[in-house]
């Protein structure tokens, strides 16, 4: 099995160890899951800084996927 | 030295020496050793006998049909997996052995003599039932509220301290066997958030986990972490068990660090930190 990193732009380091997983099938998977409960727990200090990016790479460094969320507030929110 | 499960026990009731000779008979008859990955009993099948966890960590665990699977208790030395065998038809969970087991296997008409008998014992299984109650309530606020780095911290802090209270702790180190893996099906969370939390918490110098031995270097700082108050557990005896070797003071503000201090320090990180 591969080795896979995640690495969120939360103020976190980088990922050093990596992940083994069977297959794309199973990052893309876990990267969703993983990146949902982390949007989850930003949840207090979203909006102070509105954008959560995850990317994933190979053993390579070769990027291999990306999840991005952008929050925008519309000028007619109070 | 009494075994893990006098030890248990004695948590919760006093127990003279019939009760602990008694004990001790259960923990060693019908001594068996389970391989580790193997199933003690799966959900479904009808349940024999009580095991009495001697060596090892098992999990009780439910399976989704399309194989995912969430660990909704662990057992350890001195645990009882579980007394509800006795009553049920059918297991409504699934046991496992995380590592190699040795268990004592206790059928019903012994237990059924020994709650006859031994009116101490009794009350301190039911401190037993009562505690795993408890337990089950902290792990669905793990579940329901806590960030990933405070699921696995506290988790960690859990399992320590449970250790400790059988004597199997070494210090602030004890084994911890669980991969990540399980560590994720345990709190809800995937193995890359796992992977993400542990090495955050290495990073801080919150634990160091290694070669499946875990040492958290300030259990203070890591109870923070995991808004962890041990108080759930209804562990008595925490400061008896503190190491000799540390200085008194160190004594005092562990036990301290476990009971008000730890509880008004979660108190204020949880308006802060998510």
């Amino acid at each position: 099995m591969r080795r896979y990193f995640f690495d969120l732009d939360d103020g976190g380091a980088r990922d050093e160890e990596g992940t083994q997983l069977t297959d794309m099938r199973a990052v893309r998977a876990a990267s969703v899951e993983m990146f949902g409960q982390a949007l989850r727990d930003k949840s207090a200090s979203f909006w102070d800084d509105p954008e959560l990016k995850l990317t994933v790479r190979d053993d390579g460094d070769l990027i291999l996927l990306r999840l991005t969320v952008f929050g925008t507030t519309a000028p007619a929110a109070p | 030295m009494p075994n893990a499960l006098t030890r248990r026990l004695e948590e919760y009731t006093p127990l003279t020496e019939a009760d602990r000779a008694e004990l001790a008979r259960l923990s060693s008859q019908a001594v068996q050793t389970i391989q580790a990955k193997h199933d003690l009993i799966r959900e479904g099948d009808a349940p024999r006998s009580v095991y009495v966890i001697l060596e090892g960590w098992a999990c009780h665990y439910r399976l989704l049909k399309d194989g995912r699977r969430q660990i909704v208790d662990f057992s350890i030395p001195g645990d009882l997996c579980d007394l509800n065998l006795f009553i049920l038809d059918r297991m409504d969970h699934s046991i496992g052995a995380v590592t190699r087991l040795r268990v004592a296997e206790v059928g019903r008409e012994v237990l059924h003599r020994v709650v006859t008998n031994f009116p101490n014992i009794t009350t301190a299984l039911w401190w037993v039932e009562l505690v795993s109650k408890s337990i089950h309530r902290e792990w669905i606020v793990n579940i329901g509220q806590r960030s990933a780095r405070e699921r696995v911290a506290h988790l960690l802090c859990e399992m320590f301290l449970r250790l400790e209270s059988v004597g199997l702790t070494d210090g602030f180190s004890c084994d911890f066997p669980l991969t990540q893996n399980e560590i994720a099906e345990t709190t809800g969370l995937t193995a890359v958030h796992v992977n993400r939390t542990l090495q955050e918490l290495r990073r801080k110098g919150l634990i160091v986990l290694e070669r499946r031995r875990l040492e958290i270097p300030d259990m203070l700082a890591l109870q923070g972490a995991g808004l962890f108050n041990p108080n759930y557990l209804h562990i008595q005896r925490l400061s008896r068990h503190t190491n000799a070797g540390r200085t008194s003071q160190e004594t005092q503000s562990r036990s301290d660090n476990r009971t008000g201090a730890a509880s008004v320090r979660n108190g204020s990180k949880a308006d802060t930190s998510r």
